[in-house]
C-alpha cells in the first residue's frame, strides 16, 4: 500500500487536534458573539444588545441540554418517513442496476482484479451515497417551510435544535440503510466475481519429473509432476506435486488454490483446484521506521534519486559484488533499513513474517533474463550484530514474503556500526567502538536465534541492501513491514463502508445547515459546492498556505500570461511585491476559509487500504470519527443558531 | 380507489421495466474474447452486438450505442471537454505514481467521451507498449505491457474501422516495439510461446508466429484501406507503403539471426525469403505516387521510384536515336563541340577533364573523339592525367608530401584547398559534358533536310521530359533508401553472404557453448566469406552500411583477441582491411599527425626534453583514444596511426630517459605499444635470431657463435629503436632476454679474448 502522509499514532494526534479545535471552537465563539453583538445592537442599543445576547446564549444552552431525545427522533422519524415516501429506496436497485452492467467493463484479466473491482465498489456506492444525502438533506427543511409543514411542527413544543438534529440523523439513519444493503451487494458482486477455480488434468496438464541423477526416489519432497493449471480469469498457475502428495501453486495475481487429489475408479489420480485464496485479504501490518545508509556509510533520512518525478521512494545503489551479496558485500554498502520496535516472542513464537514490494531501477540493461538481486538482513540495535539472512531476485509490483525463522544460520556474519552526525557535526558511532571490539565469539555462532541475538528491548532492524553494481533498488518506508496477523476481510469491508458512512454524514450535515436558511435548490448547489471543494481540501489549502510551486493563485496567473516557469522568482519589483502580498492576505482568508471544508479526502486512504488488500487501522477510524464529530458539533450550534433566529421556528 | 389503482399501475410500470431490462442485458452484451479454463473462446456477445458485427457496423461498438459511454457523455451534461481534460489530467498524476492499472483505467474513460478521435487510441496504445512497459524490470512483465498496448489499439480499430493510421500502428507495435528493442531476442520468443495470444488472434501456424510477419499482416489491412480510399491524412504514402515490404527484409534477417540455414546448411529458404522480400521491394518501386511538384500542364506528377531507372535508359537510346537521324552532321557537330572547347580561356583544362568520360565505351561521342585524339595526341592519356596533377602539384607547392597521403589526414587548410580543387575539377567536367551534347536544335540549325524536323524536336521533348520525371523520382527515391534497400537485398542473395551469415551465427554459438577452439576457426571463415562478398562488383564498400558493419566490425574485434590468444604477428595484410579503412575513414575525423610530429622532434632535437615529453604526452593521450575504439584498431588497419603512435611513444620514452625518469605504469598509451611490440614481427625475428645464438654457446666455435649474436644484436637495435620503452620497463620479458643476450654476447667475446665494443648496443642492460 502506498502512505504517501505519515498517520501519527492516535495518543500523540489526540493531543494537538483537541486543542487545535477547542481554539477554533472558541474562535468561533468570539465571532458569533461579535456578529449577534453588533446585529442586535442596532435592535436594541447596547444595553439592550448585552442583555439580549446573555439571555439568547442562556437559551441555546437550555436548548442543547434539555435536548430531548424523543422529539428528536420523532424529527427524525417524520424524516425518514419523508425520504421512504420519496422512493429513495430505489437507489438500491439503481445500484443493483450498476452492479449488473459492471462486469461488462471491468476486466478480470487485469494484474489486480481485486484492486480494480473494489475501486470500483467503493466509488459507485460513494458517489451515489453522497448525491442522496445531498438531496435529502437539501430539501427535507425547505420542503417544510414551502409546504408550510413548518408551521404544524413549531405549533408542537420541539426546540430548533431538536429540529436540527432529528433532520441530519433521520437522513444518517435512511443513507446507513441503503450503505448498508450496497455495501452487501458489493461483498457479494466482489467476492462472487473474483472466485475461480481451474482445470487441472492429469493426462493433459502434467508431466512427469524424471528422477535426476544422485536423487532419492523415496524422498517424500521430491517433485513428482509438473504442469499448469488451464486459464481462468486471464491466468495461470504452475502446479508442482510432490512425492508425499502435497502440491505446490504458484502464486499469481496476489492468490494461489489448494489442489486436492481424488483416486478414481481406474486408479487414476484425479485433481481438483480448490477456489481461490488469498484474492482478498486484510493484512495488518507493524510498519518500522525508515533510515537510508548513504555511499559514506552514514544514516541518511534519504537515499538516491533516480529521477522519478515521483519521489515517494528512495533509492540504493548496488554494492560492487556482482549478482553476489551474501558474503562480504562489505560493511561499508548502500542499504536501507527499518527499526521495529514492539517486537515480542510472545507474539512471533516461531519467527517473523516480512512482506514487501521493492522499486527497482536499472541504470544499464545488465542482463535482461535476471533480476536484479537483492538481501535481507538483520541487526540487533544495541550491540550491532549483523546477520544476513537471504538473497532473493526482486520483483517490481509483486509484494514478497520473506519468512524470518526463529533460528536461522547466517550467510553472513558481523558487527556493524550506525554513523550519524549531531546537531554540532560530530560524528556518533552505535555502538561505539570500544563495544564492539570487546567480543568477537559471536564469529564462531552456527545458528541466530532472532529473539536472544538480534531483537532487544523489543527493538531490532531489517536491512534491504542491492546485490547488483549499478543497478538501484527504491523503497518508502510502508513498502517493508511485518504481517502481524490477517484481520477479517468482511470487517474490513465493512470498515471501508465506514468511511462512505462518515463522508456521507458530514455531507448531511452541511446540507441540513445550509438548508435552515437557503432553498431547496440552492442548498444543494452549495453543498454541492462544499462536497467538491472537500476532495479538493488539500489542494486547496496548499494553494492557500502559497505551498505550491510558482506561487499563489494571481502569482500563477502572471506567470500564465508572460510565459515564464514556475521554478524562477518572479524579478523583484513593486509589482510583484504587491501581487505576492495580494496573494498571501487573500491565501490567509482562504485558508480560514478552507477549515470548515469538511476533509472528504482523507476518508479516501481507507479506500486504498482496502483495495490494496490490508486492514484498516482502528487508529484511523477513531481519528477519523472524532474528526467528523468535530465538524458536526459546530455546525449544528449554527444550525441551531440560523433556525432559532428566523422567524417561523420561535 | 384511485390511489390504489395508481399505486398498481406503477408497480406494474416498474416490473415492466425490470423485465424489459433484462432482455435488453442479454440483447446488449457487447462481444469480447474471453480466456476460460477451457481455453480461448470469443464470447459472441448479445444478439444486436453479432448483427452489428456481421453488417461491419461494429464501429459504434463503444462508441455512439455504448451505453456507458453514452451514460458518461450524458453525465458530463456538454461538459466533455472539460471532463476529458480532468481525466487526462488524472491519468498523468496516476502515471507519475507509477500506478499503471489506474492510468490505463483513466485513459480508457476518456476513450469513451471520444471513441473516434484516433490520435488517443494511437497515444494510449504507444504509451502502453513503449512508456509503461519500460517501467518494468521483468522483460515478461514488459511484453505484457507491449502485447497490451497492441491490444488496445486493436480496440481502437474495432471502433475506427476505417482508420488505416490505426491499423498501421497495430502493425508497427508488433513489428518495432517487438524487433527492435533491446529486449528483442527476449521478446521474439516470448511472441513465438505466446499461445493465449495467438489464439486470441487466430494466427495460422506456428511459422507464422514471427512478429515481422504477424505485424505485415496488419500494415496491410491499412494499406487495403489506403487503396479503398480512406485518408492517410499528413503521413507520407512512401514510408507508409514501405514498412509492410521492409517487414519481409527484417524477417529474412531475422531467420538468419536465429540460424535457420536449413538442414544442409545451405540457406536456400533463407535465399528464397530475401528473393521474395526483393520481388516485393520491386513491386512496391512500381507502385505509383502523387507528389506536390507541378508539371508544366498544372496537374501534380506522379512517380515511382524506379521510374528514375526508366528515364536514365530513356535518355541514353533516345540520345543514340537523335545521333542515328544524321550520323554526319552529328559526328561532325561533335568534333565541332570539341574543338570550340579550346577556344575557351581554360580549354586545355575543359578538355582534360573529360578524361573519365572519354574512356567511355558506349558513349559514340567519347569514341569519336577519342579515335581523333590517338591519332593527333597519342600521349593524351597521360597529359591529361599530368594536367591534373600539374594544378594539385601547384596549389600544394612546399608540402608536396600531402598529397601521398589521404586527404582525410590532410590538416584543414590544405584539405579545404584540395576538395575546392577537386570541385572545380568536377565543375570544369560538368561544364565540359553540357558543351559536348549535341542537342536537337543544334541538330536543325546545321541542316536543310525538312523531314528530319518533326523527329529531332520530338526528340528534344523526349529527352526533356525524361530529365523532369528523372528529377521526380529522385526525391523520393530518397525517402525510403530505395537504392540502399535494393542492394541490400542484392547483396543478402549471394552465396558468400548466407554463409557468412551462418559461420557467424554458428561461431557465437560455439563461443557461447564455451568452445572456443571451434569458434575462432568459424570467426575466420565468417571473416573469409565476407571477404569474398568484398570482392565481388558493386560490393566494395558494404562497409560504409551500418547494417554490415556491425558484423564485420565484431568479426574483426574477435579477429584481434583470436590473434593475440594465439601471440601471432599482426599480419600487414589481413581479409577485409580495404573495407575496414574505407569505413574507418568514413567514420572518424583523423587528423594528421605528421606536422606535430615533425614539431616536437624540432623541440627534442633542440633539447627540450620537458616540453618535449608534455607535447607528446598530449598527443599520445588523442592518438590512444583513436587506437582503442573500435577494438581492430589494434590490427592497425591504418598504418599511419600505429607509426605516429609508436614515434610518439618513442619520443615520451626517450625524453624520459633523458630526465631519468621512470615510465609510470599506466601511461596513455603503453598497453597499446605493448600489443603491437607483441605482434610486431620485428620483435618475433629478434627472438628466433636469438634463440639460435644461444643454441650455439656450447659450440665452442666462438667465431660463429659472435656472429650469430650480433646478428641477433642487430634485430634487436630495430626492435629497440622502434620500441625504446623496452629500456624502461625492468620487470618486462623483453628487458630479461636483452640483458642475458648482452652478459652470453660479452662471455663469448671474453673466450675469445675480446672485450666489448664501446658502442655497444645493448650496454643499458648489463647494469
Amino acid at each position: 500500500m502506498i502512505l504517501e502522509q505519515r498517520i501519527l499514532p492516535f495518543s500523540q494526534w489526540i493531543g494537538e487536534a483537541v486543542s487545535d479545535w477547542a481554539f477554533t471552537i472558541f474562535i468561533l465563539f468570539l465571532a458569533v458573539i461579535f456578529v449577534s453583538l453588533a446585529i442586535s445592537a442596532f435592535k436594541y442599543g447596547v444595553f439592550g444588545s448585552v442583555r439580549h445576547c446573555f439571555f439568547g446564549t442562556l437559551k441555546g444552552i437550555e436548548n442543547f441540554f434539555l435536548l430531548s431525545p424523543r422529539r428528536t427522533w420523532a424529527i427524525a422519524r417524520l424524516t425518514i418517513k419523508e425520504s421512504i415516501r420519496r422512493r429513495v429506496l430505489f437507489i438500491g436497485l439503481v445500484f443493483l442496476v450498476i452492479l449488473m452492467f459492471a462486469g461488462w467493463y471491468l476486466d478480470p484479466n487485469s494484474s489486480n482484479p481485486a484492486k480494480l473491482y473494489l475501486s470500483f465498489v467503493l466509488s459507485a456506492s460513494s458517489y451515489l451515497m453522497l448525491l442522496l444525502a445531498l438531496f435529502l438533506s437539501s430539501f427535507s427543511l425547505p420542503t417544510d417551510f414551502k409546504t408550510k409543514t413548518i408551521y404544524t411542527v413549531v405549533t408542537k413544543p420541539v426546540r430548533p435544535s431538536e429540529m436540527v438534529l432529528g433532520r441530519i440523523l433521520g437522513v444518517t439513519v435512511v443513507g446507513t440503510m441503503i450503505l448498508v444493503l450496497m455495501g452487501a451487494m458489493s461483498y457479494f458482486f466482489v467476492s462472487g466475481t473474483l472466485s475461480h477455480t481451474h482445470l487441472l488434468t492429469e493426462q493433459e496438464d502434467m508431466t512427469e519429473v524424471p528422477l535426476a541423477p544422485g536423487m532419492d526416489p523415496d524422498n517424500p519432497k521430491r517433485v513428482v509432476l509438473k504442469g499448469e493449471t488451464r486459464i481462468a480469469n486471464g491466468h495461470k498457475h504452475a502446479v508442482e506435486i510432490l512425492a508425499d502428495g502435497t502440491a505446490i501453486v504458484e502464486m499469481v495475481t496476489g492468490h494461489t488454490h489448494g489442489i486436492k487429489g481424488e483416486k478414481n475408479a481406474e486408479q487414476t489420480t484425479r485433481y481438483v483446484v480448490q477456489p481461490a485464496v488469498g484474492m482478498l485479504q486484510a493484512r495488518v501490518p507493524i510498519y518500522g521506521e525508515l533510515l537510508f545508509r548513504n555511499q559514506e556509510g552514514i544514516d541518511a533520512y534519504v537515499g538516491i534519486n533516480v529521477g522519478y518525478e515521483w519521489d515517494y521512494r528512495s533509492f540504493i545503489r548496488g554494492g560492487g559484488v556482482g549478482n553476489d551479496t551474501s558474503a562480504a558485500a562489505g560493511t561499508d554498502q548502500e542499504a536501507a533499513f527499518w527499526t521495529f520496535t514492539g517486537i515480542y516472542e510472545k507474539d512471533f513464537p516461531d519467527g517473523v513474517p516480512l512482506e514487501m514490494t521493492l522499486g527497482v531501477f536499472r541504470s544499464t540493461k545488465g542482463d535482461i533474463e535476471k533480476p536484479i538481486a537483492a538481501s535481507v538482513a538483520l541487526r540487533n540495535p544495541k550491540t550491532g550484530l549483523f546477520a544476513d539472512v537471504t538473497t532473493f531476485r526482486t520483483e517490481e509490483f509483486v509484494t514478497k514474503s520473506v519468512f524470518l525463522e526463529r533460528k536461522f544460520r547466517p550467510t553472513f556474519l558481523e558487527k556493524i556500526q550506525r554513523r550519524h552526525f549531531t546537531p554540532q557535526g560530530e560524528m556518533v558511532m552505535v555502538p561505539p567502538t570500544s563495544e564492539l571490539e570487546k567480543d568477537a565469539s559471536f564469529l564462531n555462532k552456527k545458528e541466530i536465534d532472532i529473539f536472544e541475538d538480534i531483537v532487544s528491548d523489543g527493538m531490532f532492524e531489517v536491512w534491504l541492501r542491492c546485490g547488483d553494481s549499478k543497478q538501484y533498488i527504491g523503497a518508502a518506508r510502508a513498502d517493508l513491514y511485518i504481517r502481524a496477523s490477517d484481520a477479517w476481510v468482511s470487517w474490513n469491508f465493512a470498515k471501508g463502508f465506514f468511511g462512505i458512512w462518515q463522508q456521507m454524514v458530514l455531507i448531511t450535515a452541511y446540507g441540513v445547515v445550509l438548508s435552515t436558511f437557503l432553498s431547496g435548490p440552492v442548498t444543494m448547489v452549495a453543498t454541492l459546492g462544499v462536497m467538491i471543494a472537500g476532495f479538493f481540501k488539500t489542494l486547496l489549502l496548499s494553494i492557500a498556505l502559497l505551498r505550491e510551486l510558482g506561487g499563489g493563485p494571481l502569482e500563477a496567473f502572471i506567470r500564465l500570461m508572460t510565459h515564464q516557469n514556475l521554478v524562477n522568482d518572479l524579478a523583484p519589483g513593486l509589482s510583484t511585491t504587491f501581487v505576492q502580498g495580494l496573494d498571501k492576505t487573500f491565501g490567509g482568508f482562504l485558508a480560514l476559509f478552507g477549515q470548515m471544508i469538511p476533509p472528504l479526502s482523507e476518508i479516501t486512504i481507507y479506500y486504498s487500504a482496502l483495495s490494496s488488500g490490508f486492514d484498516i487501522p482502528t487508529n484511523w477510524l477513531l481519528q477519523n470519527g472524532l474528526t467528523t464529530l468535530a465538524y458536526l458539533f459546530p455546525l449544528y450550534i449554527i444550525g441551531y443558531l440560523i433556525l432559532s433566529s428566523r422567524e417561523v421556528a420561535k | 380507489m384511485t390511489q390504489q389503482k395508481s399505486r398498481l399501475r406503477k408497480i406494474i410500470y416498474g416490473i415492466l421495466i425490470l423485465v424489459l431490462l433484462l432482455p435488453l442485458f442479454f440483447l446488449g452484451r457487447p462481444s469480447a474474447i474471453q480466456v476460460t479454463s477451457e481455453g480461448v473462446d470469443v464470447r459472441q456477445g448479445g444478439i444486436l452486438s453479432q448483427i452489428l458485427a456481421k453488417e461491419e457496423l461494429a464501429d459504434v461498438q463503444l462508441g455512439e450505442i455504448d451505453p456507458a459511454g453514452s451514460a458518461i457523455k450524458l453525465a458530463t451534461f456538454g461538459m466533455r471537454g472539460v471532463a476529458i481534460a480532468i481525466l487526462w489530467h488524472q491519468s498523468q498524476e496516476f502515471e507519475k505514481r507509477r500506478d499503471w492499472d489506474n492510468a490505463i483505467a483513466t485513459g480508457k474513460q476518456v476513450i469513451r467521451l471520444e471513441p473516434h478521435f484516433t490520435s488517443i487510441w494511437e497515444f494510449i496504445g504507444w504509451k502502453l507498449a513503449y512508456n509503461a512497459s519500460s517501467q518494468f524490470d521483468d522483460y515478461r512483465e514488459r511484453y505484457r505491457w507491449v502485447i497490451r498496448g497492441f491490444d488496445f489499439i486493436v480496440d481502437g480499430t474495432r471502433c475506427n474501422r476505417k482508420s488505416p493510421i490505426l491499423f498501421h500502428k497495430a502493425g508497427w507495435t508488433i513489428s518495432q516495439k517487438i524487433g527492435v528493442a533491446d529486449e528483442k531476442e527476449q521478446y521474439r520468443r516470448i511472441f513465438r510461446e505466446d499461445d493465449e495470444f495467438h489464439q486470441r488472434y487466430l494466427t495460422p501456424s506456428i511459422a507464422d508466429r514471427d512478429n515481422w510477419l504477424f505485424g505485415r499482416n496488419w500494415y496491410l489491412l491499412s494499406e487495403a484501406l489506403v487503396q479503398k480510399g480512406a485518408n492517410l491524412g499528413k503521413q507520407s504514402q512512401e514510408l507508409f507503403f514501405s514498412h509492410s515490404r521492409l517487414n519481409l527484409i527484417h524477417y529474412a534477417e531475422w531467420q538468419e539471426l536465429d540460424g535457420n540455414f536449413g538442414a544442409d546448411g545451405s540457406g536456400a529458404e533463407v535465399k528464397a525469403l530475401w528473393a521474395n522480400a526483393e520481388q516485393a521491394w520491386k513491386e512496391f518501386g512500381r507502385m505509383v505516387f502523387k507528389t506536390t511538384i507541378k508539371k508544366p500542364d498544372g496537374t501534380y506528377a506522379e512517380t515511382s521510384f524506379l521510374k528514375y531507372q526508366e528515364c536514365a535508359d530513356r535518355i541514353k537510346e533516345l540520345s543514340e536515336k537523335l545521333g542515328n537521324l544524321a550520323p554526319e552532321l552529328y559526328d561532325k557537330l561533335t568534333m565541332e563541340n570539341w574543338d570550340k572547347l579550346l577556344e575557351r580561356s581554360n580549354g586545355e583544362e575543359l578538355q582534360a577533364s573529360l578524361r573519365d568520360w572519354l574512356l567511355d565505351d558506349k558513349n559514340k561521342q567519347a569514341v569519336l573523339i577519342r579515335r581523333h585524339l590517338d591519332q593527333t595526341r597519342p600521349n593524351w592519356q597521360e597529359e591529361f592525367t599530368d594536367l591534373q596533377a600539374a594544378t594539385l602539384q601547384k596549389a600544394f607547392k612546399g608540402s608536396e608530401f600531402l598529397l601521398s597521403i589521404p586527404t582525410v589526414f590532410m590538416p584543414e587548410p590544405q584539405r579545404a584547398t584540395y576538395s575546392n580543387l577537386l570541385e572545380t575539377v568536377n565543375h570544369l567536367k560538368k561544364e565540359a559534358v553540357a558543351q559536348m551534347q549535341v542537342t536537337p536544335q543544334l541538330l536543325l540549325d546545321r541542316t536543310d533536310d525538312k523531314e528530319l524536323r518533326p523527329t529531332a524536336l520530338k526528340l528534344g521533348e523526349e529527352i526533356t521530359e525524361s530529365l523532369f520525371e528523372m528529377q521526380i523520382s529522385r526525391t523520393i527515391r530518397d525517402l525510403v533508401s530505395y537504392p540502399h534497400r535494393e542492394r541490400e537485398l542484392a547483396l543478402e542473395q549471394q552465396d558468400e553472404t548466407i554463409q557468412a551469415r551462418r559461420h557467424l551465427f554458428e561461431a557465437r554459438k560455439a563461443y557461447r557453448n564455451g568452445d572456443q577452439k571451434e569458434s575462432n576457426v568459424l570467426w575466420l571463415k565468417a571473416m573469409q566469406y565476407w571477404e569474398d562478398v568484398t570482392k565481388k562488383p558493386g560490393f566494395k564498400d558494404i562497409l560504409d552500411d551500418d547494417i554490415f558493419a556491425r558484423d564485420i566490425l565484431e568479426l574483426l574485434n574477435r579477429y584481434v583477441i583470436i590473434l593475440d590468444a594465439e601471440e601471432k604477428i599482426f599480419p600487414e595484410k589481413f581479409p577485409l582491411q580495404g573495407a575496414l579503412r574505407a569505413h574507418l575513414w568514413a567514420q572518424y575525423r583523423l587528423e594528421n599527425r605528421e606536422i606535430p610530429l615533425a614539431y616536437i622532434g624540432k623541440s627534442y632535437n633542440e633539447g627540450d626534453y620537458v616540453k618535449t615529453l608534455n607535447d607528446a604526452s598530449v598527443l599520445m593521450s588523442k592518438l590512444n583514444d583513436l587506437n582503442s575504439d573500435p577494438e581492430c584498431m589494434k590490427l592497425a588497419p591504418l598504418p599511419e596511426v600505429r607509426d605516429w603512435t609508436l614515434r610518439t611513444m618513442a619520443y615520451i620514452v626517450n625524453c624520459l630517459r633523458k630526465l631519468h625518469q621512470p615510465l609510470p605504469a599506466n601511461f596513455p598509451g603503453k598497453t597499446y605499444v605493448d600489443l603491437m611490440l607483441k605482434h610486431d614481427p620485428s620483435q618475433h625475428e629478434a627472438v628466433a635470431a636469438s634463440t639460435e645464438a644461444v643454441s650455439l654457446m656450447g659450440s665452442e666455435n666462438f667465431p660463429e657463435t659472435q656472429a650469430a649474436f650480433e646478428k641477433a644484436i642487430e634485430k634487436w637495435k630495430t626492435v629497440l629503436d622502434r620500441y625504446p620503452m623496452i629500456y624502461l620497463q625492468r620487470e618486462s620479458m623483453y628487458f630479461g632476454i636483452l640483458s642475458e643476450i648482452a652478459r652470453d654476447y660479452g662471455n663469448v667475446l671474453e673466450r675469445q679474448g675480446k672485450a666489448l665494443p664501446e658502442d655497444f648496443a645493448l650496454a643499458a642492460f648489463l647494469q
